[in-house]
């Protein structure tokens, strides 16, 4: 007979025990939000490396900080996401420059790929402009609910907002990309 | 009572989640909601678009894996500094029985099949199936050791150790595993700092002026490796280069009674010779901590509708 899986713990039980000092709690909070943590560092940094280490850090900062975080409305994937939100800004900031999503090109094979299997270089490198040219919020809701496709619910979360106020930035958000994309052709003609 | 631009959105995120999880096409949903016009068409062309271009593979498993370990090791060290800082008598004195009881313990078992794996690992380096077990019996030796000053002592053979490895490695043209080799050499100067960070104000000044000696030696064979290592290990090794330099800065300071430069590993790899400590610390100090959103440098993520 199989034997009957443990049911997962909630984030708010695994909190509560990495704060009691248990790494093995935080080692499963890490399993649960690496991918997310670091495919929103990848689209931010371009980078395979430096996303791999700046998430690493993210979660080492996130353990470090743990004892500031109180739950109250802000799931812990959220908490997450604000430090690696900052610590982007940090690392911009550590290398003296404004680095654009624009500035540095993912290596095609660190992308989804296309169904056609064909990288579209100049598609792809318009978007990434297009998109560094948007308002802070509207970036954050194309990344995160569009490029990495997470709930609504949980970007949300991630941006506290209501997630009719998210639908609605999302609207917008991509409204004010289609413009800017044609404006960037435009350009090339 | 919603307004016509929410339930627009609504159904713009209704499609959207459709297509993202398989369950509809674009045509699907414009057929579906046939009185929301071309506008409909163009946001989700847009959408998905930008979805098929831009989604990323999540971390390798493998990455995923180490970098697991790493974490959890730089963790407990964390712990055991807070744990040495904040411990009271009596904490001390159950803490040593436990210390007592893994002693017993670790002696049981390398006395027993362990000492095979033990003696066999000692040689082993990245990439190598007991590497893991060199890694782990490593750790038990920190976990035995009763001092900051001893966990310094060791961590500095230990990166001594990783050096090694890391050269090993070069002569031996593994390629593949010379960068997890260089992570690793990295991650044993966190701990190491860390470490250093934790010792007492009293402590012995010949200690830190030994490591400091060891880490210039450190330094001039990392530099030598410039021109050995391939070109894809040159940047992480760069890196590294001034990662060691940070360290022997940190001794500095403690050496010299400034105390600690808080700087979290990893954070200020590239920067280091353009900025000075004092500089460094004062950026440090106007950091936002972890959890509150940069006002001054993007707008709070607030309503905007």
């Amino acid at each position: 007979m199989d034997a009957t899986p443990l049911p997962e713990l909630s984030d708010s039980i695994l909190v509560a025990r990495a704060k009691g000092g248990d790494t093995g709690a935080f080692g499963q909070l890490y399993q649960r939000y690496v991918e997310n943590i670091y495919r929103y560092l990848f689209v931010r940094m371009g980078d395979t490396k430096d996303a791999e280490d700046l998430a690493e850090e993210v979660f080492f900062r996130s353990f470090q900080s743990l004892g500031r975080y109180r739950e109250r409305g802000l799931p812990f994937s959220a908490f997450l996401y604000r430090v690696a939100h900052n610590m982007l800004i940090d690392y911009y900031r550590s290398q003296k420059m404004n680095v654009p999503l624009s500035a540095s090109e993912p290596k095609p094979d660190s992308l989804r790929p296309l169904d056609d299997h064909v990288i579209r270089d100049e598609e792809l490198k318009t978007l990434r402009v297009a998109i560094d040219d948007l308002p802070s919020n509207y970036r954050e809701v194309i990344i995160l609910r569009v490029i990495l496709s997470l709930p609504t619910a949980v970007v949300a979360k991630w941006m506290d907002q209501t997630e009719v106020s998210t639908r609605v930035l999302l609207h917008r958000a991509l409204q004010m990309l289609r413009g800017r994309v044609r404006e960037q052709n435009e350009k090339q003609i | 009572m919603k307004n016509r631009y929410n339930s627009r959105s609504d159904i713009l995120d209704e499609c959207l989640r459709s297509i993202q999880e398989g369950k509809a096409t674009l045509e699907d949903c414009l057929r579906a909601h046939p009185d929301a016009g071309p506008e409909l068409r163009n946001l989700l062309e847009t959408a998905v678009n930008t979805w098929n271009l831009m989604a990323p593979f999540g971390p390798s498993p493998e990455y995923v894996k180490t970098s697991e370990a790493r974490l959890r090791r730089r963790m407990q060290a964390v712990q055991k500094t807070s744990n040495a800082q904040g411990a009271n008598r009596s904490q001390s004195v159950s803490w040593g029985i436990l210390r007592a009881a893994i002693v017993v313990l670790v002696m049981a078992v390398l006395l027993g099949s362990g000492w095979g794996v033990f003696s066999a690992s000692a040689q082993a380096i990245p990439g190598d199936a007991l590497y893991p077990a060199k890694l782990e019996f490593e750790q038990v030796r920190l976990a035995l050791s009763w001092t900051a000053a001893g966990d310094v002592s060791l961590l500095a053979q230990y990166s001594d150790l990783r050096l090694e490895e890391i050269q090993l490695l070069v002569n031996k043209n593994r390629d593949r595993d010379l960068l997890e080799g260089i992570k690793q050499y990295e991650g044993t100067l966190d701990l190491l700092d860390v470490a250093l960070q934790s010792l007492p104000q009293t402590s012995d000044l010949n200690q830190l002026q030994a490591i400091q000696v060891r880490l210039s030696v450190h330094l001039s064979i990392l530099e030598n490796l410039r021109s050995l290592v391939p070109s894809s290990a040159q940047e992480a090794l760069d890196r590294v280069i001034d990662r060691s330099r940070q360290s022997q800065g940190l001794i500095q300071n403690l050496r010299l009674g400034k105390g600690p430069v808080s700087t979290p590993p990893g954070q200020q790899k590239k920067d280091t010779k353009q900025i000075s400590p004092t500089e460094r610390e004062q950026k440090e100090k106007t950091k936002t901590p972890p959890g509150q959103q940069k006002k001054e440098t993007e707008k709070p993520l607030k309503k905007t509708d």
